[in-house]
């Protein structure tokens, strides 16, 4: 996969890419989002493009600032993706390799899946973060054990808001990335089927 | 004494299959299959700016969705070039899903994968390409002119000319003392078979082998094709051929895109995958034919004998030429018909078109050849006032003069030489048939209705039995069944029917007892295919000499049993018996149980041929030296060039005095095929031919708008006659038997076809007084062309 689009969000809904809640309650599928050990984040979605259908696992990695890893496996297939954000963040570049089920649906679907995605995701975090206030909590267990988390892995909690300025800045680049990984990555909610 | 089925009315064995809703279609299998779908360029000609799937996301049940960026190795590659020529200077060929430009409307650009064909049809409609469109070329005029180009590397829209003389054509009409000279013109048409295309394919991971059903005329051609683009080796890649709802000659185009999609999209998917054409995309992707415009000049003398014949034409092969230059090779050299031309040049340009690609429909370049020799012929009748039947006559071939050889190159690349026929007699019996002496008083009689008759004829030479080779395989098994395969295919011809009274008659069988498989790679992995009216030519002599060979294979076993001499025996009625003695007998099942000698029986039949069961010499091994184990034989027949079939007829038609409706009252055909394997079978094939033929004449026509949008692409718009439309076909055989095979056949298939445009259009012409130049002929344009076309002066 090589693909780059264009993106366009509000400085909150990159913000909120930090918070696995938010990100868990905004990305079509999301089953449970953690945060990993040395800053990424583990996953699990139930993924839904085209009729590939199941669960996924995997982890997102920072790669450098800009940038983070995706690397992960289910029933659907496996990813092993870098997303990289431009400085100004207008713009996403994927690039990466897509295994099995997944990588038989079409590379114009599975662009138009991840772009769309991602769109959504920075959407609906927009409007989280600037509409009306929501106030019940999201029914996405933050803090679930992931499912394929390697044994001896405990489930961390949210990404802590602010360990210095200049840190929090770059931290929050990463998380935003992360989740947009997430979403990027992974396709929109399983609608009701025909059949 | 054993019954003769060669030659004999034998009812067609398929018919209680196909006529009782009981065949075995291609979208008869794989109801569980995958469907898929395409989208197709709206354009002629465009370039393709981007192409949006995410639509389709919204599709429930959506499996893939497929563009050209998706294609690996050489499915991403230009589709093979069936039959390159050293003329065909500048062949291209499409992509199995276009990539930066469409050439046609139609051109499938994006393949959709899903649960069904309702949900890949929703998902391809909400797919969007961007296009920045081009300027179309469309018919020869723009084409010739190219003002623009089809394809950016192909200068003057040319694939390819070339050029074929036999004597010195200029300098005998410059010499002639009367010449003529005739622009004509056939328009496009396709051939429109009740069942469209489709493919069904299954990937068995597990043996690694690749299954396709495919309604095609060329099963083998498929099969390699298919197996070299996908990188498998060919006897991983089984072809079969189910029935088949028609062809016509669109069928043998192979692969087409969707033949190589389906199976790779099967593949990739591990899932089994089915396309169905519906009836838009048969007009739109599946091939067409017929559309040349011809420039012709003729010297003669004042008896009308042809002194010389020079002929330019050119062809519109639209958008890609995978099929070469055949076509027009095949209208240059089957336009000089039954005549003795002693100067002929001929010369053809294939031009590309912003439209449907163009590659055989039954008659296959004939047709217009035909149309072209015919209309020249009533030309210099008609200049020197003599009758039409007559010209004809003082210009035929005689039947002394074969072989006669053209020093052409036919369109199988061999000399273009008739092996046999008699013109003469196929005129004379022509006029009898139709009454063309009294045809006067016909007319009279009519005019004093108030009605307005015509009549017409024209003769064509068909070459038919194409090589290279077909094969044959012929099995006696143990219970005496006879079974039979052939590797080309069959759609509708009744080769279940007529191969099978080809072995019974050979092995001394009830031809109810002979089974033919035809279009399985499986069975018959070595084919060509159905088409140049070759079936019955090739895989007849195929299945003729294999049966031989079975034969002799059980003379010598029975031989053995019977303790006879080989040459003593003859098979009646499926047993070897000695002649003259037929109490001393042996069943061909049972000399099908000692051709196999056995360990172990498998039923008390078989005992005979186990190690106890008889004294052997013991100096002769089971199988002996040169000898195989199994009362079979797989045999081919191939042939050093292709044999010439002949034929002539003439029509009858009324043309309503106020609306040019023109109605075919009578239609006689003459026609000689060599030896006759089952008459009822021919005459078949001649009707159909003749109702393509009227159709061709009067109704069907593609048409395309200046745009290269096709405007009638769908049976409301494209008129195919009804039965009740067509006349029946009085039909006259004659056998003259072909010194190129060993049973004497000429092809029938695509004859009855040949001369329709051609002798519709003199009788036309004869009825209503004005030059018919073109055709088809709608009503409308005949009523134009009465009220200011050129007048022909009245035919005596």
């Amino acid at each position: 996969m090589h693909l780059t689009f264009p993106v366009r969000a509000p400085a909150e809904a990159w913000a909120a890419l930090a918070d696995p809640a938010q990100v868990a309650a905004a990305l079509a599928g999301a089953t449970a989002v953690a945060c990993a050990e040395g800053g990424g984040m583990r996953l699990a979605v139930e993924v839904a493009i085209a009729s590939v259908r199941g669960p996924w696992t995997g982890t997102v990695t920072p790669v450098d600032e800009h940038a983070v890893r995706v690397v992960g496996a289910g029933d659907v297939g496996s990813l092993d993706l870098v997303v990289r954000a431009d400085a100004d963040r207008t713009r996403l570049a994927v690039d990466g390799s897509v295994g099995g089920p997944l990588a038989a649906i079409g590379e114009a679907l599975l662009d138009a899946a991840v772009r769309r995605t991602a769109t959504d995701l920075l959407a609906a975090l927009g409007a989280r973060a600037v509409g009306p206030a929501e106030a019940p909590a999201d029914p996405v267990p933050v803090a679930t054990p992931v499912a394929a988390a390697p044994p001896g892995t405990a489930p961390t909690a949210t990404v802590p808001a602010g360990a210095g300025r200049g840190r929090h800045r770059a931290t929050l680049v990463l998380a935003a990335l992360g989740g947009l990984a997430v979403g990027v990555v992974f396709g929109r909610r399983a609608p009701s089927s025909r059949r | 004494m054993t019954t003769k089925w060669f030659g004999q009315r034998v009812e067609r064995r398929e018919d209680q299959r196909l006529l009782t809703g009981t065949g075995s279609f291609l979208d008869d299998a794989g109801h569980d299959a995958l469907a898929a779908a395409f989208v197709r360029s709206p354009h002629a000609h465009a370039r393709i700016i981007d192409i949006d799937v995410a639509g389709a996301l919204d599709v429930d049940g959506l499996v893939a969705v497929y563009t050209w960026a998706d294609l690996d190795g050489r499915v991403a590659e230009p589709l093979p070039l069936l039959i390159p020529h050293p003329d065909l200077t500048h062949p291209r060929t499409q992509l199995a899903l276009a990539h930066h430009e469409v050439n046609h409307v139609g051109e499938a650009i994006v393949m959709v994968v899903a649960v069904d064909r309702y949900v890949a049809e929703d998902a391809a409609e909400r797919i969007v390409v961007d296009y920045e469109p081009l300027p179309a070329v469309v018919g020869i005029d723009a084409a010739r002119a190219a003002q623009h180009l089809v394809h950016d590397d192909v200068p003057a829209n040319a694939a390819g000319t070339t050029t074929q003389e036999l004597g010195d054509a200029r300098a005998a009409i410059a010499a002639a003392p009367r010449t003529l000279e005739l622009e004509l013109w056939i328009e496009r048409s396709l051939s429109s078979p009740l069942e469209g295309r489709g493919v069904h394919a299954r990937w068995d991971r597990a043996d690694g082998r690749l299954h396709i059903r495919t309604s095609t005329q060329t099963a083998t051609g498929v099969r390699a094709a298919v197996a070299s683009i996908l990188g498998l080796a060919d006897v991983a890649v089984d072809v079969v051929t189910p029935d088949v709802g028609g062809g016509f000659g669109t069928k043998v185009m192979h692969p087409y895109p969707e033949e190589v999609l389906v199976p790779w999209a099967a593949m990739r998917l591990d899932a089994e995958v089915k396309w169905v054409e519906d009836r838009y995309e048969h007009f739109v992707s599946a091939t067409h034919e017929r559309a040349q415009q011809h420039h012709v000049r003729v010297g003669f003398d004042d008896d009308g004998t042809i002194l010389g014949l020079e002929v330019e034409f050119f062809h519109d092969t639209g958008a890609y030429s995978p099929y070469g230059i055949v076509l027009p090779i095949i209208t240059a050299t089957q336009l000089p018909g039954p005549y003795r031309h002693r100067n002929y040049r001929v010369t053809f340009t294939s031009l590309y078109t912003n439209t449907v690609t163009c590659t055989p429909y039954r008659g296959a370049g004939r047709p217009q050849g035909c149309f072209v020799m015919e209309r020249t012929m009533d030309r210099v009748a008609e200049t020197l006032g003599i009758d039409r039947a007559e010209v004809r006559r003082r210009n035929l071939i005689q039947p002394d003069e074969f072989p006669y050889d053209f020093q052409m190159t036919f369109q199988d690349g061999r000399p273009l030489i008739y092996d046999s026929g008699n013109y003469p007699a196929a005129l004379e019996t022509l006029r009898d048939l139709v009454g063309w002496d009294d045809f006067p008083a016909v007319r009279a009689a009519a005019a004093a209705e108030g009605r307005t008759v015509g009549i017409g004829m024209a003769a064509y030479v068909e070459g038919t039995g194409v090589g290279p080779y077909e094969g044959g395989h012929v099995h006696v098994e143990t219970n005496g069944r006879v079974v039979v395969a052939t590797g080309l295919t069959s759609q509708g011809q009744g080769h279940e029917t007529v191969f099978a009274q080809i072995v019974a008659d050979e092995l001394g069988v009830h031809v109810d007892d002979v089974h033919v498989t035809t279009g399985d790679t499986r069975r018959m992995p070595y084919a060509v295919g159905t088409y140049a009216s070759r079936a019955a030519v090739m895989s007849g002599n195929a299945v003729a000499v294999a049966a031989r060979g079975v034969r002799e294979k059980a003379l010598l076993i029975a031989a053995d049993a019977l303790e006879a001499a080989p040459e003593d025996l003859d098979i009646v009625d499926g047993v070897v018996h000695v002649r003259g003695t037929p109490s001393r007998g042996i069943p061909l099942s049972q000399v099908a149980v000692l051709s196999n000698p056995l360990r172990y029986a498998f039923s008390k039949e078989a005992q005979a041929a186990t190690q106890f069961a008889t004294p052997a010499d013991p100096d002769v091994a089971p199988v002996p030296e040169d000898a195989e184990p199994g009362l079979e034989v797989r045999d081919y027949f191939s042939t050093v060039r292709s044999t010439f079939a002949s034929g002539m007829h003439a029509a009858v038609v009324e043309v309503d005095p106020e609306t040019a409706a023109v109605t075919v009252l009578r239609y006689a055909v003459v026609h000689d095929c060599g030896t006759l394997i089952n008459p009822m079978l021919v005459e078949g094939q001649i009707h159909g031919g003749v109702a393509q033929g009227v159709a061709g004449a009067l109704l069907e026509r593609v048409a395309y708008d200046e745009a290269g949008n096709l405007v009638n692409a769908s049976f409301m718009d494209f008129l195919m006659p009804y039965l009740t439309e067509l006349p029946t076909a009085e039909i006259a055989h004659l056998e003259t038997p072909s010194p190129l095979n060993p049973l004497g056949i000429k092809g029938a298939g695509e004859a009855g076809v040949i001369p329709g445009s051609a002798c519709i259009a003199a009788a036309i012409e004869d009825a209503v007084g004005v030059r018919i130049d073109r055709m088809p002929i709608s009503p409308s344009e005949l009523w134009t062309l009465r009220g200011m076309g050129e007048a022909v002066p009245p035919c005596t």
